[in-house]
């Protein structure tokens, strides 16, 4: 564990900085993504970086609104460096939002521009675990097991470590298999549902999770409510793209009875 | 769908059977939801501190030296915010690592910003060993029961965040 580094009166947050160094390389396999599936990456880009400072805003300004009377009489606030008063899901939602609304005006796919997406968020979720295990977050429960580490006044199971290497082999297995898959939005479907299943496997293991009804881990409903998600698309995709098949090979066969005359 | 069946069967064989707190009854530790490490100082007026006896009032302990510019920079938001929030109970204990400074030079900082709330002297390195302070300042916002609810690393924080992380430890949010 390396929360920080200090260079003379500056302290740096190493868990940030893998996080920067992540998504750089996860724009980079986005781009490159993007353009394998001809798409135009520097649109896509282009939004992502808009959707970031939106939401990045959005997070500050939402925090701020819930504690308008401290926020007001002290404005600058609004400008200070600190990620502990930002509200993660007001900026999360407000940058999907901003993100789905300028990819309609570029004209550009959902579903092909998901998949362009997958392996960028593979790339980030391997870096999330390098930043968890740099500032000792999502540690594991007490262990007596060799492999411990020595971690919060306990020795516990180094779950960071096992998050990088699940995300490290959901990123692996993502690469063999998508490009075989021929349905926009497979890809996509395909790594959100291996991260899931990694997050469930993982989270039983994690001491820091929020603790549901009957003792169930809130992380891995999550999980697995973004699994079921996924199903449902991957159903509700294919179903159209059968229709639109099948609506194609009734159009085509009424247009040329000709053939059906032959046949 | 073998991700959903195996997936939800996992999460129903791996549920907590004790659903409080893993924090509870571990070692204390200086992060997020674990008890803050205690510590018993000498104050500058010559009193003594002990960060166990102050349960039941909110306490920020914020770990600072007089040669550090964030903690110069970050001291007046903490002096202010201390004067509106000292009738609610809450606590400021500013810890002077002593044993990387120097009593006297704490004294003039401790002047020259006016500084109200207690000043402890952490002389031999003890507080700061206890709380694993990699960078200076470090602030940590603990709670009625003395459980950490938030932890900076570095600075200097706004006043605006000062304020907002004493009214959670106030409204217990």
């Amino acid at each position: 564990m390396l929360p920080v580094i200090r260079l003379g009166p500056v302290v740096l947050q190493l868990p940030g900085l893998v996080l920067l160094a992540g998504l750089w390389f996860a724009i980079s396999a986005m781009e490159k993504e993007a353009k394998r599936l001809k798409l135009d990456a520097e649109a896509i880009i282009k939004i992502l970086a808009y959707a970031g400072a939106a939401g990045l805003v959005s997070a500050r300004l939402v925090f701020a609104a819930r504690r308008s009377e401290i926020y007001l009489a002290n404005p600058l606030g609004l400008l200070a460096l600190d990620a502990g008063t930002l509200d993660l899901a007001g900026g999360i939602l407000v940058g999907a939002v901003v993100a789905f609304i300028l990819g309609r005006r570029h004209l550009l796919p959902l579903r092909s521009t998901l998949d362009a997406l997958a392996p960028g968020l593979a790339v980030l979720a391997i870096s999330v675990g390098g930043a968890h295990l740099l500032s000792g977050e999502a540690y594991g429960n007490p262990t007596a097991l060799p492999w411990g580490i020595d971690l919060w006044g306990a020795r516990r199971l180094p779950t960071q470590v096992f998050e990088i290497a699940a995300a490290a082999a959901v990123f692996a297995a993502w690469g063999v298999s998508a490009r075989r898959l021929s349905m926009p939005g497979a890809a996509f479907l395909l790594w959100l549902t291996l991260q899931a299943a990694a997050v469930i496997l993982i989270a039983a293991f994690r001491a820091d999770v929020a603790i549901w009804a009957a003792g169930v881990r809130a992380t891995q409903v999550v999980a697995l409510a973004l699994a079921s998600a996924g199903l449902v698309f991957a159903f509700q995709w294919r179903r159209a793209d059968a229709g639109k098949a099948g609506g194609s090979r009734r159009v085509s066969g009424s247009s040329s009875p000709r053939t059906h005359q032959r046949s | 769908m073998v991700v959903l069946v195996l997936g939800s069967a996992w999460t129903l064989a791996s549920r907590d059977a004790d659903p409080a707190p893993t924090s509870v009854g571990a070692p204390p530790s200086p992060r997020q939801g674990f008890s803050a490490p205690e510590f018993s100082l000498e104050a500058l007026d010559g009193s003594v501190v002990t960060l166990s006896e102050l349960r039941g009032q909110p306490v920020v302990v914020n770990l600072w030296a007089s040669w550090c510019l964030p903690c110069q920079k970050e001291m007046p938001a903490f002096e202010r915010a201390y004067e509106d929030y000292k009738d609610t109970g809450l606590l400021i204990l500013g810890v002077n690592l002593t044993a990387q400074d120097s009593e006297a030079a704490a004294r003039a900082f401790v002047a020259e910003h006016g500084l109200t709330f207690p000043i402890l002297l952490d002389r031999d390195g003890k507080a700061a060993r206890a709380y694993q302070v990699m960078g200076l300042p470090s602030t940590y916002f603990v709670d009625r029961d003395g459980i950490i609810q938030s932890v900076v690393v570095g600075g200097p924080l706004s006043e605006a965040s000062i304020r907002s992380r004493i009214e959670d430890l106030l409204t217990g949010s």
